[in-house]
């Protein structure tokens, strides 16, 4: 009989000590690309977030166009002159940009850049720009005056006032190279988040994937309007109420349309993106916000794997069908209007 | 088996659940607690009580945020940044909400025991 007793004593010490096995999370802030970047994953490795760190101010001297001298600023200030040779990181940037410029019919634009300067929208004197002025202006943003070449690892602009950002597509970019360093350290359950958009890896330690909620885009204070569960995968959003200004009680997002010079002005609050990794979700979030709902589902309707929410100001939600039992709505303000 | 033996099995058995429900309670409290992290350091943990009602001056490289708290939320009623965002995005209220400064490498987050979302795409 003693033995039983020992028996049952030591399984009952052995549930309670259950909840105290995990395995540590490490967790960093990271404070670069404009924007902030959270690591969380579960692992003993102590280094792996250093390690992490020192790629990502790798990339962002890279890719910042306000780093004196990186290769985004040296292509730049070259524009009109000579090509820049640029690393691997960079080029395979480019060659991605290029690709949704092509797919979303010049949605998507990494050469706003004139535009983005003319705004300036997120600097202490907000103003909009004269009419005139950026009718001036929106000629040099076209995609035409950038050349990649695939042999030298070039890129140059032929225009001396053209220019490009990668704000719509690094930080994407940023994500995958962590989640790949995450990989490499046989790291199996990961949460990274660059500038808002997040990352999964695996799910959490006990395999239940995470839930992210999604912040209300027409009054962030009211917090997320929807949650989702996702294990593996990216989901990005793009908005009119990340960054903006207030000039004459009217409000200015930092979103430019290429097409028309102005901020996007369609309807739509934000669009939200689903796909396998983030470098595909971050371009595409913006360029579907560019493209609006019809254009916008009919492409992402045509790349696997990937869904988008659209979010109007009338708070109608707009879904691709993969997202029909995905979305769990808990600001009842909300309702999905339209699967497409 | 004797009797003593049966008794204090189910003494050990009721010790047992009464542990655990204990614990569930405890990590389901709803306590929320603003986390204040400025250049990836926690400087401060406020509990939203009552008592915690006030504003905190948070000072780094010569310069400063304000937070408001309140028994609901947080929010940051002044900041000598440039752009100002963090003023703007106002008070935030459920686990899991945050607002960055990033000129000041400034975050407030509000956290629950157990939260009910991991993150909050934005």
């Amino acid at each position: 009989m003693n033995k039983k007793l020992l028996l049952i004593c030591l399984s009952l010490m052995l549930l309670s000590g259950c909840a105290s096995r995990e395995m540590p999370i490490r967790t960093r802030q990271i404070f670069a690309m404009d924007t902030i970047i959270e690591i969380n994953a579960y692992t003993d490795d102590e280094q792996i977030v250093d390690q992490i760190e020192q790629r990502v101010v790798e990339i962002e001297k890279l890719m910042s166009r306000t780093i004196p001298n990186s290769e985004v600023s040296q292509i730049n200030d070259l524009a009109g002159t000579d090509a820049v040779r640029v690393s691997e990181d960079t080029y395979a940037v480019l060659k991605a940009a290029e690709k949704y410029h092509q797919l979303s019919n010049d949605a998507f634009q990494i050469t706003v850049l004139p535009l983005v300067e003319l705004w300036n929208i997120g600097s202490d004197q907000p103003q909009v720009p004269d009419a005139t002025r950026i009718d001036e202006v929106k000629q040099f943003c076209s995609s035409r005056y950038l050349e990649l070449n695939e042999v030298e690892k070039t890129a140059y602009l032929t225009n001396s006032q053209a220019g490009i950002e990668l704000g719509g597509i690094a930080k994407g970019y940023v994500a995958d190279e962590v989640i790949k360093l995450l990989k490499e350290d046989g790291i199996e359950h990961a949460l990274v988040s660059v500038g808002g958009g997040i990352q999964a890896l695996g799910g959490k330690l006990d395999h239940q994937p995470w839930v992210i909620g999604l912040e209300n885009p027409i009054d962030a204070t009211r917090g997320y309007f929807a949650t989702c569960e996702i294990t593996d995968g990216a989901i990005v959003t793009s908005g009119d109420y990340q960054r903006f200004m207030i000039v004459d009680n009217e409000r200015y997002h930092h979103l430019i349309d290429c097409k028309t010079g102005y901020p996007v002005d369609n309807g739509l609050a934000s669009v939200t993106i689903w796909s396998s990794n983030s470098i595909d979700a971050d371009a595409l979030s913006t360029a579907v916000y560019v493209m609006g709902i019809e254009k916008g589902a009919e492409l992402i309707n045509s790349i696997e794997d990937t869904e988008a929410l659209f979010v109007t100001h009338n708070k109608d939600l707009i879904i691709t069908q993969g997202l029909k039992d995905r979305l769990n709505i808990v600001d009842k303000g909300f309702s999905i209007n339209e699967i497409r | 088996m004797r009797s003593g033996d049966k008794i204090l099995i189910v003494l050990l058995l009721i010790a047992a659940v009464v542990y655990l429900a204990y614990d569930y309670f405890k990590t389901r409290e709803a306590q929320l607690v603003a986390v204040v992290i400025q250049n990836g350091e926690v400087v401060q943990e406020i509990p939203l009580t009552e008592d915690n009602a006030g504003e905190y001056t948070f000072e780094w490289n010569g310069h400063y945020n304000i937070v408001k708290i309140t028994s609901s939320g947080a929010e940051i009623l002044a900041a000598d940044c440039l752009n100002q965002n963090c003023v703007h995005q106002g008070e935030i209220k459920a686990a899991g909400e945050s607002i960055v400064c990033l000129p000041h490498r400034f975050v407030v987050e509000i956290r629950a025991a157990e939260n009910e979302v991991d993150f909050i795409v934005k």
